[in-house]
């Protein structure tokens, strides 16, 4: 050991070969400031002649010599082995997801991709959904406390029912019965009579298939699961056995979903084959009116909105100050769609950056139970589908948002009911097969072969934008074309840098040995 | 302190109280939204139907001796009061709207959070 360090010079230098050099440079410049002025000018020279060297090497960028090489044998071969050794470690990865990074950087990626692509989200379904959310000012109001009484959901169904709503859905699991509360039955009575007066659908939240709601045997009353297991980020359609929210211990995370004949509805698939069956929704699969699930059985990869309805800003029902109500039109989306891509990318230096992103106000239209009585609510239920949900501290039912941040669960149900109603059978799925992914990557490669090949002076630009370009195109065709969440355009960038640089270090290498590339 | 601010305070305070009795005793109800419209009876904490009214049998307009906060309103009819659920009647002058606002979304981190009712333990 003692040997080598003598012969051979250090690759690391120590703190005192630094402090040599500051001691010497502080010296110099100390006893002829002027030298200073003329070592500045000197480097300044040097790095305009090297910039402009840089850019004399596009002028001299043959984009012939490229389609030249691409169409070579060793190109293909040599892109083959990339190709093989690349989607080897890929899959390896994906198998293995080292401390689940894989699949973190995925979720990352569709998270960001989602709060530019939340500026483009249409409002079209958005006249057709509305939430009703109790919260403390609620029960503050009413003198309550969690859990209310009985009586206080079936006069809130009666309140709502009577503005002549699509369809009620309550995201409360009402299981427990109180003895303390007297007023179960008078609830029963109440609700029962409410619907049927108002022939209002009415829905209300259960974990499985068993319905233990007290109010699940009260005629006109259909229940709809709210929870499940096993569908990671994604909304499930259908939810069958080993995936409710129960049987948590035996699940493994599935990609797609099941359908089997004993599938049951979620909350927004509910309420939406209601509105097929009632004739509200137009482009509903015919087979779904004969009991065919079949289009609906994978689980959806929700889209949110970012725009705020309209009717909430016509009747101020939000704070001005509060919420960014924005402008609908296309050049505003632009603006905030380039706005929030600068956000993203910012995102490691300015922490603030995602709080100045984030939609405070949520996208469908929200009105507080306390208000519903008041001239601003009148009419504003008629003909849309009612949500009621819970926002109340300590009660864990919230769920996060790429546009929103922690947003109440109900809003989930919401915006999943919205994309079926924007797309019916079309809505955002994962995709089973990573096929564009493969050839695209594939098609990258050869490119990024052919250049390396080609021994063009700006090589290393021309790679990373045909990566950049092939990946912003396969984001684009996934999301606008196929309605698939876009590729994991972050972990496929880093594995291009990865792959780039071994290719690099092998090739000075091979330099050195006076072998070449091209061996 | 001065004993004309102790006053002044007072005053105010008292007309703050007042404003709230002052509207729903200057409310009435104008017009029924059915031919007939459910009458309640005012219990502990709660409200629950007991019968029904026909049009006719209310004369209108009838002026509002008390609000609830939960949502109903008290009036006189011949003989007797009953509480009507002000969403079934129009009140003239109509309640005050309250803000709706929207801060149901917060900054939160970016930890698992549940699905519309929670995802329990395993």
């Amino acid at each position: 050991m003692a040997s080598g360090s003598e012969t051979s010079p250090e690759r690391l230098k120590g703190v005192g070969h630094y402090a040599a050099l500051l001691y010497g440079t502080a010296r110099r410049y100390l006893g002829s400031p002027r030298l200073l002025w003329d070592d500045l000018w000197a480097r300044g020279v040097r790095r305009r002649i090297a910039l402009r060297g840089y850019l004399d090497g596009f002028s001299r960028t043959d984009g012939c010599r490229i389609f030249h090489t691409l169409f070579q044998w060793a190109t293909l071969s040599q892109a083959t082995v990339v190709f093989v050794a690349l989607f080897g470690a890929l899959s390896l990865v994906d198998f293995l997801d080292p401390f689940g990074l894989s699949r973190a950087v995925q979720g990352y990626s569709e998270g960001l991709f989602q709060k530019v692509s939340a500026n483009f989200y249409g409002q079209a379904a958005q006249s057709r959904i509305a939430v009703v959310l109790v919260d403390e000012r609620t029960l503050r109001s009413r003198g309550e406390s969690w859990p209310p009484r009985y009586l206080f959901y079936s006069e809130l169904v009666r309140r709502i029912a009577r503005q002549q709503p699509a369809a009620i859905f309550l995201d409360v699991l009402v299981e427990d019965r109180r003895a303390y509360d007297e007023t179960l039955g008078p609830a029963q009575d109440e609700l029962q009579r409410a619907l049927a007066q108002s022939g209002v659908p009415f829905f209300i939240g259960t974990l499985d298939e068993r319905s233990r709601s007290v109010f699940a045997q009260v005629p006109g009353v259909r229940s709809t699961l709210v929870g499940w297991s096993g569908h990671e980020r994604d909304y499930p359609l259908l939810v069958g056995p080993g995936h409710y929210f129960d049987d948590g211990a035996a699940i493994e995370p599935v990609e797609g979903g099941s359908c089997d004949s004993d599938a049951q509805p979620t909350a927004a698939f509910s309420l939406y084959r209601q509105l097929c069956a009632d004739g509200r929704q137009a482009g509903c699969p015919a087979a779904l009116a004969a009991g065919d699930t079949a289009a609906f059985c994978k689980a959806m990869v929700v889209q949110w909105g970012r725009k705020v309805s309209d009717e909430v800003v016509q009747r101020q029902l939000i704070d001005a100050a509060q919420c960014s109500a924005g402008d609908a039109s296309t050049w505003a989306s632009l603006l905030e769609g380039a706005r929030a891509f600068l956000a993203t990318l910012s995102l490691g230096v300015d922490e603030e950056a995602d709080g100045r992103l984030r939609q405070p106000c949520p996208y469908a239209l929200t009105l507080r139970a306390e208000d519903l009585g008041t001239a601003k609510a009148s009419g504003l239920l008629k003909d849309r589908v009612v949500m009621i949900g819970v926002d109340l501290k300590g009660i864990h039912d919230r769920v996060e948002s790429p546009v929103h941040g922690q947003i109440p669960g109900v809003y989930l149900h919401a915006m999943a009911l919205d994309n079926l109603l924007e797309w019916n059978a079309q809505y955002y799925q994962r995709s089973g097969n990573h096929c564009l992914q493969r050839t695209l990557a594939a098609l990258v490669i050869l490119l990024c072969v052919a250049i390396l090949r080609a021994r063009l002076p700006r090589e290393s630009f021309l790679m990373r934008s045909v990566a950049i370009g092939a990946l912003l195109i396969a984001c684009l065709i996934s999301y606008l074309w196929l309605r698939r969440p876009p590729v994991d355009w972050l972990g496929l960038l880093l594995v291009y840098e990865l792959v780039k640089r071994l290719i690099e270090k092998h090739e000075a290498h091979g330099g050195q040995g006076g072998e070449g590339y091209e061996t | 302190m001065k004993p004309e601010k102790t006053l002044r305070g007072l005053a105010l305070l008292a007309a703050l109280l007042g404003a709230g009795l002052a509207q729903a005793a200057g409310q009435s109800v104008t017009a029924l939204m059915d031919d007939s419209v459910d009458v309640y009876d005012a219990r502990a904490d709660y409200f629950v139907r007991s019968g029904s009214l026909a049009r006719r049998d209310i004369a209108l307009p009838a002026p509002v001796l008390e609000a609830s906060p939960r949502g109903y309103v008290r009036v006189a009819l011949p003989g007797r009061e009953v509480w009507l659920d002000s969403m079934d009647v129009t009140l003239y002058p109509a309640k005050d709207s309250g803000s709706s606002g929207c801060t149901a979304t917060s900054k939160g981190s970016q930890g698992y959070v549940s699905r519309g009712a929670g995802e329990g333990c395993r």
